[in-house]
């Protein structure tokens, strides 16, 4: 059996390394989520990851679960699962949020599941 | 009563976390992050409870398991060294003392450090970036292979940014770096070494108590300020003061390294309860569960109490039993189980991508033990994205 000695395992974790991060850098950027207004989401694809801007217009009651509406001129239905205290406290009536996740049917609808909330500021 | 036993149980989470190699307190704080009902105290003490504990007994398998074979003696850490020369019993009482004490002191030290906080954090913050920039430098310039400390510097940059700033897809990816870097590297790399035996000394040593007082004192005034800095942990700490202080004997490291593990664990409650921000993956884990008032932060200082000291007889007699009995431990058995759980838990809390970023990650991590180079070094993940921030990128 071969044994690796520490130069060649060295060099090739450096590879695998370099690659490895660039690799991910190309991942980073490929799902890299469209700005979009609220209007232009029925023209995108299910499943793809968007980044809308709005004010918090409504919050509904869920178990585990926070969701509520965005509203830029028109509206959409954000869901956050297990929110933390930190997204409770963006998320208020009236507050300028940015989330970002991806699009999903749900009973017809247009939603998105919230992986990211950004606060005003 | 509740709150005992979900203290207690804490504990006990705190003993396995710490013992098996590559099983982060992160890793279960998530969980636990899961299964908890919001504004749940009982959960909040569980977290507080296995963390204190974890920073004593995780000093054992990097004492005691990741004995290195005779090709590597002079790159091993503090404890290695002692354990090699059969005191490795010895090499764990040192690491308890400093964390007993760390945390005595860092619990007196609490009202300073909320006058601390309450005065300058703002200039703290604003010296964030210059602070980190620092460190990395003096990371790099304290190695001899500069070249391969610039390499990993830049590559551990590189998947921070891509990973905690970009968008790589949801699931928890802070847990799949730390477990790469940190956890899969270290136990891959174990594999290919054959543990060097050596009958251990079990018996009263003599210490010096100025020198376990002294490291007490510096290790909790280094947690302190380590807690209110982002992205610097206790490694760091301990990296930062041994190029402040010049030469420092090996004893006293072992105390301030327990000691400031402890010590910024500790401070890292009080930072949460002060500045609404956790600093440790266990303060964010207990952020997400509670908002904390006054009357629970003094739960949690009771907590703190009652986990330092099981913390300390729990390490005392585990490592005791443990060393009786290291040349029994099939190491790369457990290894070899610790990885899959590693990739099981990756892949359900990280997804696919969690996986790439799990095995780029390991890779990285691999890279200093292999040129023998400070693992701190890979902590550059956290740090260049921080500096981004601070700056306004």
């Amino acid at each position: 059996m071969v044994r690796l000695n520490d130069a060649l395992l060295a060099r090739i974790s450096l590879v695998l390394a370099v690659f490895g991060v660039a690799a991910l850098g190309l991942l980073a950027e490929v799902q890299k989520p469209v700005d979009a207004d609220i209007s232009e989401l029925g023209g995108l694809d299910i499943g793809s990851r968007v980044s809308v801007k709005g004010s918090v217009a409504e919050i509904f009651k869920a178990r585990n679960a926070l969701v509520f509406t965005v509203y830029d001129g028109n509206f959409v239905k954000a869901v956050v699962f297990s929110p933390s205290e930190e997204e409770k406290e963006i998320v208020r009536k009236g507050n300028i949020v940015e989330v970002r996740g991806r699009l999903q049917n749900y009973k017809g609808e247009i939603e998105i599941i919230a992986e990211k909330i950004l606060g005003p500021g | 009563m509740q709150e005992l036993f979900y203290a207690l149980a804490g504990c006990i989470f705190g003993i396995f976390t710490g013992i098996a190699p590559g099983i982060h307190v992160n890793t279960v704080a998530a969980f636990a992050v899961l299964f908890a009902q919001k504004g749940d105290m009982n959960s909040v003490l569980f977290i507080v409870c296995m963390s204190v504990v974890h920073t004593f007994v995780d000093f054992l398998p990097s004492i005691i398991l990741g004995a290195p074979d005779a090709e590597n003696f002079l790159s091993v850490l503090p404890g290695h060294r002692l354990l090699l020369k059969g005191y490795g019993h010895y090499a764990v009482q040192l690491s308890v003392f400093g964390g007993v004490f760390g945390a005595m002191f860092s619990l007196l030290l609490v009202p300073f450090y909320i006058g601390f906080v309450s005065q300058y954090i703002e200039m703290l913050y604003a010296g964030v970036p210059v602070m980190l920039a620092l460190v990395l430098a003096l990371m790099v310039l304290s190695e001899k292979r500069k070249k391969w400390a610039i390499a990993v510097i830049m590559l551990s940059s590189l998947l921070g940014i891509f990973v905690l700033r970009g968008n790589i897809a949801s699931g928890n990816q802070l847990l799949a770096v730390i477990s790469g870097l940190f956890g899969a590297s270290t136990l891959l790399y174990s594999l290919r070494n054959k543990p060097l035996l050596c009958r251990q000394k079990i018996c009263e040593s003599r210490y010096n108590k100025k020198e376990v007082v002294e490291g007490s004192l510096l290790s909790a005034i280094a947690g302190g300020f380590v807690s209110l800095l982002p992205s610097l942990g206790p490694n760091q700490a301990a990296f930062v003061l041994s190029k402040v202080m010049g030469k420092i004997k090996t004893t006293k490291y072992l105390v301030i390294l327990g000691g400031i593990s402890t010590s910024n664990m500790i401070f890292s409650f009080f930072a949460l309860y002060l500045l609404g921000k956790g600093r440790t993956g266990s303060a964010v884990a207990i952020g997400q569960i509670a908002v904390l008032s006054p009357e629970s932060i003094v739960l949690i200082a009771a907590a703190i109490v009652f986990a330092v000291g099981f913390g300390a007889v729990a390490t005392e007699v585990i490592g005791k039993w443990l060393l009786r009995r290291m040349h029994k431990v099939n190491y790369r058995k457990l290894s070899i189980v610790v990885i899959a759980v590693l990739v099981c838990i990756v892949g359900f809390l990280s997804g696919a991508a969690g996986l790439a970023v799990f095995a780029v990650s390991t890779a990285i991590g691999i890279i200093p033990q292999v040129v023998h180079i400070k693992r701190t070094s890979t902590m550059a993940f956290l740090m260049a994205p921080t500096m981004l921030f601070y700056l306004g990128f």
